[in-house]
């Protein structure tokens, strides 16, 4: 047994700087002002960062949820009533309970589904486990708006389900079932639990690569069975990949909008509040909804933090040694890939469902297992649609600069979570911060950008250039670029915390002591140490950049600025054709982002494979 | 077999493969030219599909380049449906137009003449002091008004603002019943001809309907049905306050069958066509377009005999617009028989749109005279679908979304297990007291004076005030079926 008492980062830096005191001196009270000012530095910019694109523009629209709905730019006072009312209405508290239970059960089969899949990942070897490993990400590129249709081609009265369960004999013809009515809740959450997972797996292969496989190797020595192994060992060394991806499965299944309105149910607080913010009359109530649902995401974050986050010796995690995957061949290959295939098929279903809805004749995939007419028409009309290829560049443009900006971001914030000797209290502040991105609803941060690009310009109206800058009518760029950056910022904290909580700090002291500057130290060491961590978190924040909605539904109004969500969005009304051309560039967009990841999982080798495994 | 080095770029060139795949397509395929971003600018805030948008944008430039000789640039904003075209106008009265004087639009089109109307005309503030909103009054030539507005009116509606001039009618909208005849036969129920076909039980969980406290349009159809309703009340020798709540109930019946409220109307036909809804009530051009889309062996879309309303589209001048001139050409431009040809005429057709057919109906009344290549060969002059509506019977219209929200679309649930049990009780006598409102027009007036007095917090009191007595009538309907059940047991 390890009778030590593990060290945290703090004491870890405290102890360097009394290193430092005895062999050097004073040198050592510049070196600990300069690290120490850059620190603070490094907080107030953070901080700063989420109060002018995070705080500013959630006021804006929230602030009506304390003072009603203000005219004449005048406020009304400030008032907690319409929280409390939001608690006195049953209706709103049947909501805001019905998505905690849902939040709760989604994090739990997405466990559920990805510990054993991403334990057998890092295991074992097996014909076919590259494509597998990567078709399990597809779920997360599902396209907006025409993934609602895929999956009613499927379980809708006249689809596909009923149309084979008929012709087998276990439904009556001329008795439609409506599989999707049956047990709303249970489907949503298989749905959105069959799409968020992948979040999950990155997060626990991106830990399980950090693994040292020497400890379970270790205890197995010790004749620790293998439950015990995983029970005493493996998760709890892989508890900062289950928080990483566990907090953002939670939030996120807390506040999902789209799949239960896919299953017309509507009791659920973000259901609730989109439709009170679509109702003609003005009404405080989605309002203080919002801010009900931001502390409600708090209160899930913190519980997960308190259940999976607590911090543990990182200094032993990192690996030494590379682990060896054990090689599967014949029946056992076999057994090791048929849960992939199984999770991939039933995950796959709504993309299945769009790339049919894409190459189907109007109206001829209806009451039958598969279209009855086959065309290539619709990719003919949507790919040579003038609004297709600016909003592919544009596209591409926003996401990646907001990447690159969430790394810089994402990358300092968790210096600061784990590395900083701030007080423990402005540490958890700025981690919970990194969250709220996360709880607050699309619509909800999209209009707050319109208000504050209007008072932008107001404040800016003798200085033309700016206000050109930051006018969404003219180029939503600018503001674009930085909402997409705020709201997937949380997937790169995330991945980036993990990393280095999972790497052994005594690596970047050593540089450090033998003369490294920073930087150097955080392009040689830290940065080579995360980086599986960190492309896993890029990678998402890419992927989600790419199929953003609100933002680019609100922000986005010159069609030369469209992004690719928007092209969709405007060739999905279209009527009579639109669901299949939005299909076909739904499709298109997915085929895209798909290479996308290949392309750089083959070219990155095995920094990437580190993650993958490919 | 592709030699090991290469394969690690087998994905980047397929990535690449599938990049250019819209650039060959477009250069082949692709006809429509890329805007013209060197003329000058039009901004204009539309609700309009991009069909409607595009083709309406193609041939204004043209229309411009051959009159003026000179080219434009049609730049279109859109944030959504009314609520949020609302949302954006109020935001930007207190920033931008505060400012600078403008709002940085030249025109607003679409969203219905409620929306110019009631919310975009005056502003009303918490305090309902009524002031001036973001729209302009303007005077058109003499000739466009000749051509577009013969009469201002029709069927009660005015076609555009006879008081102030500020909007336009541009086209016309009705509405009806869209329905999937796969359905009917599987329900064994014979095609819908009425609205109150829709409230028969054998429907239960097979109709759509759009939230018609967030849809506009969607209230325009509920309002129609208590019209209806009001009318027929009359002419039977009842009140119409009476009639209304006859209206209501029927709504609410119908209601009770639904399988949901969607919050836009456009889906609503779609979720028809593909049989996971039977039958609702649409818009007539979304009906007609999903009709000709999935073909009329399937489907079917009927406006009720002497039961539908028809609503002009407008577009109006906002107020502090940077170019008015080429906004007002543009107003003159739509409402010109070259502009009101391209809502109905098929597309290809001479004067019609390049590619997208609209469905929509012409607001000039001569544009009718030559029908033969329109797509859709309704005359909304001459038919006798429409009844004469009224301000009078529509004094309820700004409280009816939200009295259907609360009675039916957040008790959704209540109230199809009422309807269930009365079913299963086989008790007519309570299907007709759910299907009458519990209180009638001039307390729904009454209620509706209390509620546009009432401050937000006040109104979050009263709509738990009143969905409590909804779902104590629905508790105490389901109580007294239960006992006639039980009743019928032994």
């Amino acid at each position: 047994m390890n009778n030590e008492i593990p060290m945290t980062e703090s004491q870890h830096l405290g102890f360097l700087r009394f290193g430092h005191l005895l062999v050097i001196g004073p040198w050592s009270f510049k070196f600990c002002t300069m690290l120490r000012l850059r620190q603070i530095v490094f907080f107030v910019l953070s901080l700063a960062v989420f109060a002018a694109f995070l705080g500013w523009p959630i006021v804006q629209v929230v602030r009506v949820g304390f003072q009603g709905i203000s005219t004449d730019g005048k406020s009304g006072s400030f008032t907690l009533a319409y929280i409390a009312a939001v608690f006195q209405d049953q209706n709103l508290r049947q909501g805001l309970f019905n998505s905690f239970t849902i939040a709760v059960l989604v994090t739990l089969v997405c466990t559920l589904i990805s510990v054993p899949l991403a334990l057998i990942a890092v295991r074992y070897e097996f014909r076919g486990k590259g494509l597998v490993n990567s078709l399990l990400l597809v779920p997360l590129i599902l396209p907006p708006f025409v993934g609602a249709i895929g999956m009613r081609q499927i379980l809708g009265r006249f689809g596909v389900l009923t149309s084979v369960m008929q012709s087998a004999g276990l439904v009556a013809h001329g008795h439609p079932v409506d599989w999707m009515g049956i047990n709303r809740l249970l489907g949503i959450v298989l749905v959105e639990s069959l799409s968020l997972y992948p979040i999950l797996f990155l997060n626990l292969s991106a830990a399980l690569a950090n693994l040292d496989p020497a400890m379970e190797q270790a205890a197995a020595n010790l004749g620790a069975n293998r439950w015990t192994i995983f029970r005493r060992i493996t998760l709890p060394l892989m508890r900062p990949g289950l928080f990483a991806g566990g907090t953002i499965v939670l939030i996120w299944s807390f506040t999902e909008l789209g799949t239960p309105l896919m299953f017309d149910y509507y009791d659920v607080t973000p259901v609730q509040i989109f439709h009170r913010l679509n109702q003609v009359a003005g009404n405080p109530m989605p309002y203080a909804l919002v801010v009900v649902m931001l502390l409600g995401s708090t209160l899930l974050y913190v519980i997960g933090k308190l259940v999976l986050g607590q911090r543990h010796d990182a200094s032993v995690t990192k690996a030494s040694i590379q682990s060896t995957a054990k090689t599967l061949r014949g029946i056992k290959a076999f057994t090791a890939l048929l849960p992939f295939l199984l999770v991939i098929g039933l995950a796959l279903l709504p993309h299945i469902g769009v790339i049919l809805t894409s190459v189907s004749g109007i109206g001829q995939w209806y009451d039958s297992a598969l279209p009855r007419v086959f065309t290539l028409a619709h990719y003919k009309t949507s790919l040579s649609h003038e609004l297709t290829i600016p909003s592919v560049g544009n596209s591409v443009k926003f996401a990646s600069f907001s990447v690159a900006i969430d790394l810089v971001l994402g990358l300092m914030i968790a210096q600061l979570i784990v590395r900083s000797n701030l007080p423990r209290v402005l540490r958890q502040l700025i981690d919970a911060m990194s969250m709220i991105p996360l709880a607050v609803p699309g619509l909800v941060l999209a209009f707050g950008y319109i208000a504050i690009s209007l008072q932008l310009q107001t404040i800016f109206k003798d200085y033309k250039r700016v206000r050109d800058l930051v006018d969404v009518t003219e180029n939503p760029t600018l503001l674009l670029v930085i909402a997409y950056a705020i709201r997937r910022l949380p997937y790169v904290v995330r991945s980036a915390v993990a990393g280095l909580e999972q790497t052994p700090i005594d690596l970047e002291l050593a540089a450090r002591n033998l003369g490294a500057s920073s930087f150097l130290t955080m392009r040689r060491i830290t940065l080579p140490l995360i980086g599986a961590s960190l492309i896993a978190g890029g990678l998402l924040a890419f992927a989600f950049a790419m199929l953003e909605v609100s933002d680019s539904l609100i922000l986005a109004q010159r069609q030369q600025y469209f992004p690719i969500t928007k092209a969709i969005y405007e060739l999905f009304q279209r009527l009579g054709d639109g669901p299949y051309i939005a299909s076909a560039l739904g499709v298109w967009a997915m085929v895209l982002l798909m290479l996308t990841v290949l392309s750089a999982s083959s070219l990155l080798g095995k920094r990437m494979g580190a993650i993958f495994r490919v | 077999m592709i030699p090991p080095p290469m394969r690690r770029y087998v994905f980047l060139i397929l990535f690449l493969f599938v990049l250019v795949t819209p650039f060959a397509l477009r250069r082949l395929y692709g006809t429509a030219k890329e805007a013209n971003s060197s003329g000058r600018e039009l901004v204009i805030l539309s609700s309009h599909v991009e069909g409607i948008r595009r083709e309406f944008a193609e041939a204004f430039c043209r229309w411009h380049e051959q009159n003026f000789g000179q080219p434009v640039n049609v730049v279109y904003l859109n944030y959504g449906g009314s609520a949020d075209i609302l949302k954006y106008f109020r935001n930007s009265e207190q920033t931008i137009f505060k400012s600078f004087g403008t709002y940085k639009i030249d025109l607003v089109w679409g969203g219905g003449d409620y929306l110019f109307e009631n919310q975009l005309k005056y502003f009303v503030d918490e305090n309902k002091v009524r002031r001036p909103g973001c729209l302009e009054s303007i005077k058109l030539p003499d000739e466009t008004m000749r051509f577009a507005f013969p009469k201002p009116m029709l069927n009660g509606i005015q076609l555009y603002d006879t008081h102030d001039n500020t909007w336009f009618g541009t086209a016309l909208s009705s509405f009806g019943i869209c329905y999937n005849k796969d359905v009917c036969r599987t329900l064994g129920v014979d095609e819908p001809k009425t609205w109150g076909d829709l409230s028969d039980a054998r429907w239960s969980r097979w109709v759509v309907m759009a939230d018609p406290s967030s849809s506009t349009s969607a209230g325009t159809a509920f309002m129609i049905v208590v019209e209806r309703a009001m009318l027929d009340a009359k002419a039977q020798g009842r009140s119409e306050d009476q009639g209304w709540a006859e209206g209501m109930g029927r709504v609410r019946l119908i209601a009770s069958n639904a399988k949901m409220f969607t919050d836009s109307a456009a889906v609503v036909p779609s979720l028809i066509g593909a049989g996971d809804a039977g039958a609702g009530m649409v818009i007539d051009f979304y009906g007609r377009s999903q009709v000709e889309a999935v073909g009329s062996n399937r489907m079917g879309y009927l406006e009720p005999a002497g039961a539908t309303a028809i609503n002009p589209d407008p577009i109006a001048m906002v107020r502090g617009a940077e170019h008015r001139e080429l906004a007002m050409r543009f107003i003159e431009f739509v409402l010109s028989e070259q502009g009101q040809k391209l809502w109905n005429t098929r597309a290809g057709a001479p004067g019609g749109p390049s590619k997208t057919s609209l469905r929509r109906l012409p607001i000039a009344p001569s544009v009718y005279n030559d029908r033969s290549n329109f797509t859709d060969p309704v005359d909304p002059f001459t038919g006798n679908l429409a009844f004469d509506t009224s301000n009078a019977r529509r004094k309820t219209f700004p409280i009816l979304g939200e009295l259907i929200r609360m009675s039916c679309i957040d008790l959704l649930d209540d109230l199809r297990e009422t309807r269930a049990e009365i079913d299963r009780a086989g008790r007519k006598d309570l299907e007709a007291k759910l299907g009458m409102f519990p209180f009638d027009q001039a307390e729904a007036l009454r209620r509706l004076s209390a509620w546009s007095r009432a401050t937000p917090l006040e109104r979050i009191a009263l709509e738990q005030k009143w969905k409590a007595e909804f779902r104590e009538e629905y508790r105490r309907l389901r109580e007294e079926a239960e006992k006639g059940e039980m009743a019928k047991d032994p």
